[in-house]
């Protein structure tokens, strides 16, 4: 009882160490990349500018800090910008017309023969011409976009929040299975205690077999028109059966887990509670996910942990895919009887006809020879 | 355990409630007509609600959007010697989770494209999952691709088309198409196609002549609605398929409408219809 309590605070700490430690370095992370723009504003919006799918990109000599204006006499070969400020347009300019956070005024006689951009402000057309595009971009929009590489912060976050919300909806299953499927739940994890290898073994077979399986169960129904109608909901079973099988296989890993967690031994003593067995097993997974998630800024030792995240995760599956196969979901139990020796046979009975008991052949009594008298 | 249990799930509710509120972008873009005679745009849209119509008279286009930069991706880009416009949203990069998904669907996406009236536009629609409403009144539409997923769309021809349209092509996916008076497209060559969907087509309009009109029709249904003076000879080959042939006579293979004969404009319709249902419906 008390090596289970010491247990149940080692987890918590470890918890809370993990998400402490990642919390501090999500915070030095952000430090590092608000100090960048502090250092050079202006270097951080050119360069967000120039990576925005709407802005472009502009030379920093071409921009200038405040309000600016490109007088009537004025004829600008390249872009002009202003930063902050908003940048009036009463002469000509080759290029394009920028303003960042403020507004892009052409004004009467003003002619921008590019494009005329506004970030965070608008273009305001008051009597001059845009040859190009007139845009307005609420504000640069450089966030995790498609193909782009996650930041360390964005990788945690959402490795954290995948593992937490897998771990979520498994102790529902946990639960759901707790109530409806005990029996069979026992059945698997008893099959996984006493014949793990043969179980893993089975488990990669099914892993390796399940597409072609899946595929030739296809192409025999595609063989009828009846079969044809029934593909959609065929493969959908299917799928439901696979990720069913999977599911109640890892369930009654993490229960064993559990077992070994909070008992030391799971087969000593019986019954146990079953919920929180689960639970503890399934929260042994998810200490090994949160550190794996957590880990993005660790390198090659965040890429260990993920590993091990990963294998551990993958045997365990494939272990408990195995055993449920094996049981049939657990329904029937897949362990072979014990070999019962054949009870010995004496001579004395060996005469009889087939019997449970020696299941000879039928052979004639043995009878003495007849006396002299008798024949 | 279950302080445990609260701490997880909480971690999980909360998140980062500021990320929304700093996702949202808007974009204007607008851009003069100039001397530009045509104008090719091709959108790929993926997300939220798009519209198409007709923009203010000295524009060549105008848009207006608003996207989740944090999970979409929106660029436009004009090519001033072929005269292409290109607009797309990609969300390929949005995540998956309800709790998000929830979120996007409150605060979905939305593009609203203006084009220049009074020069031929040809226009390559790709819509993934969207809510779309086309309405291609007033606008000279040379032709029309319209590729949709899961696409609740409407599309409609309000005005006759000022010069046929060359090729017209909707592919309703697995979403529902809805085409008002396809008649006033003018359309030299039109296909109307729809896999597990649901399409339906208003033969009306300012038309006369001959309406060619090719429907492929598979696992979906089809409703065709046209006006009493219209003759309707159709002739779809048909793998289970169920077609509503009421007040149609079959000859040498196709099907006629009541007083096909005597009907001053006529569709001819030809295709498949493979597991699918085909109704005609006649309106006043």
């Amino acid at each position: 009882m008390r090596a289970a309590a010491s247990m149940r605070r080692a987890m918590r700490l470890a918890v809370v160490v993990a998400l402490a430690t990642i919390a501090a370095q999500e915070l030095s992370a952000q430090e590092k990349a608000d100090s960048a723009a502090l250092r050079d504003p202006v270097a951080a919006a050119l360069d967000s500018l120039h990576r925005d799918a709407n802005g472009m990109p502009l030379d920093r000599a071409s921009i200038s800090s405040g309000a600016r204006t490109i007088e009537s006499a004025q004829h600008l070969t390249g872009d002009a910008a202003s930063w902050h400020g908003p940048l009036e347009i009463r002469g000509t300019v080759d290029g394009n017309a920028v303003a960042i956070g403020s507004d892009v005024v052409v004004l009467p006689g003003g002619h921008v023969r590019g494009d005329a951009l506004s970030v965070g402000g608008q273009v305001r057309m008051a009597g001059g011409t845009v040859d190009g595009e007139t845009r307005t971009i609420s504000a640069f929009s450089v966030g995790p976009i498609a193909g782009a590489r996650l930041t360390p912060e964005q990788a945690t976050r959402r490795a954290l929040s995948l593992a937490v919300a897998c771990y979520l909806i498994l102790v529902a299953m946990a639960l759901a299975v707790a109530i409806g499927a005990r029996t069979h739940l026992e059945t698997i994890a008893s099959t996984i205690r006493t014949d793990f290898w043969r179980s893993f073994l089975v488990g990669l077979l099914g892993e390796v077999a399940a597409l072609p399986l899946f595929l030739l169960s296809m192409v025999a129904l595609a063989i009828t028109i009846v079969g044809i109608l029934l593909i959609p909901f065929a493969a959908v079973a299917y799928a439901l059966a696979v990720l069913g099988a999977l599911d109640l296989g890892f369930l009654a890993m993490s229960l064993l887990a559990g077992d070994a967690i909070l008992r030391g031994d799971g087969s000593a003593r019986n019954p146990r509670p079953l919920v929180t067995h689960l639970i503890a097993g399934l929260s042994m997974f998810l200490v090994l996910w949160l550190l794996a998630g957590g880990a993005a800024f660790l390198g090659l030792a965040g890429s260990v942990l993920r590993l091990l995240a990963f294998l551990s995760t993958w045997i365990a599956a494939t272990v408990g895919l195995g055993a449920t196969i094996m049981t049939r979901a657990g329904t029937r139990n897949a362990l072979i009887p014990p070999r019962v020796a054949p009870p010995t046979v004496t001579e004395e009975y060996a005469w009889q006809t087939p019997t449970p008991v020696s299941g000879v052949a039928a052979a004639r009594r043995p009878t003495p020879a007849p006396r002299p008298s008798e024949r | 355990m279950k302080s445990l249990l609260f701490v997880l799930v909480s971690l999980f509710a909360l998140g980062d409630p500021a990320a929304d509120a700093r996702g949202w972008r808007s974009l204007t873009a607008s851009r003069p007509r100039g001397t530009v005679d045509s104008l090719h745009v091709v959108l790929r849209y993926d997300a939220g609600t798009v519209t198409v119509g007709a923009a203010a008279a000295p524009l060549l286009y105008r848009a207006s959007a608003r996207f989740d930069a944090n999970e979409q991706r929106l660029s436009r880009s004009f090519n001033p010697v072929s005269n292409t416009l290109r607009i797309g949203l990609d969300s390929s990069a949005m995540r998956t989770s309800a709790r998000r998904s929830d979120r996007a669907r409150n605060n979905e996406a939305r593009l609203d494209l203006g084009l220049a009236a009074g020069i031929p536009l040809d226009l390559d629609l790709d819509l993934g999952a969207t809510r779309a409403r086309v309405d291609l009144s007033a606008l000279w539409v040379g032709a029309l691709r319209v590729s949709s997923g899961a696409t609740e769309a409407d599309l409609t021809f309000g005005t006759a088309n000022p010069q046929p349209m060359r090729d017209l092509f909707v592919d309703a996916g697995v979403g529902s198409i809805t085409i008002h008076q396809l008649g006033n497209a003018h359309a030299q060559r039109a296909t109307i196609a729809s896999t597990v969907g649901n399409v339906d087509v208003d033969l009306g309009g300012d038309w006369t002549g001959e309406m060619p009109l090719t429907m492929r029709v598979a696992l979906a249904s089809a409703t065709l609605r046209a006006p009493r003076d219209v003759g309707i000879a159709m002739r779809l080959s048909k793998r289970i398929a169920n077609i509503d042939s009421d007040g149609f006579t079959e000859r040498d293979g196709v099907m006629y409408s009541t007083g096909y004969e005597q009907a001053k404009r006529h569709v001819t319709i030809d295709g498949s219809a493979t597991l699918a249902s085909v109704d005609v419906v006649w309106k006043d």
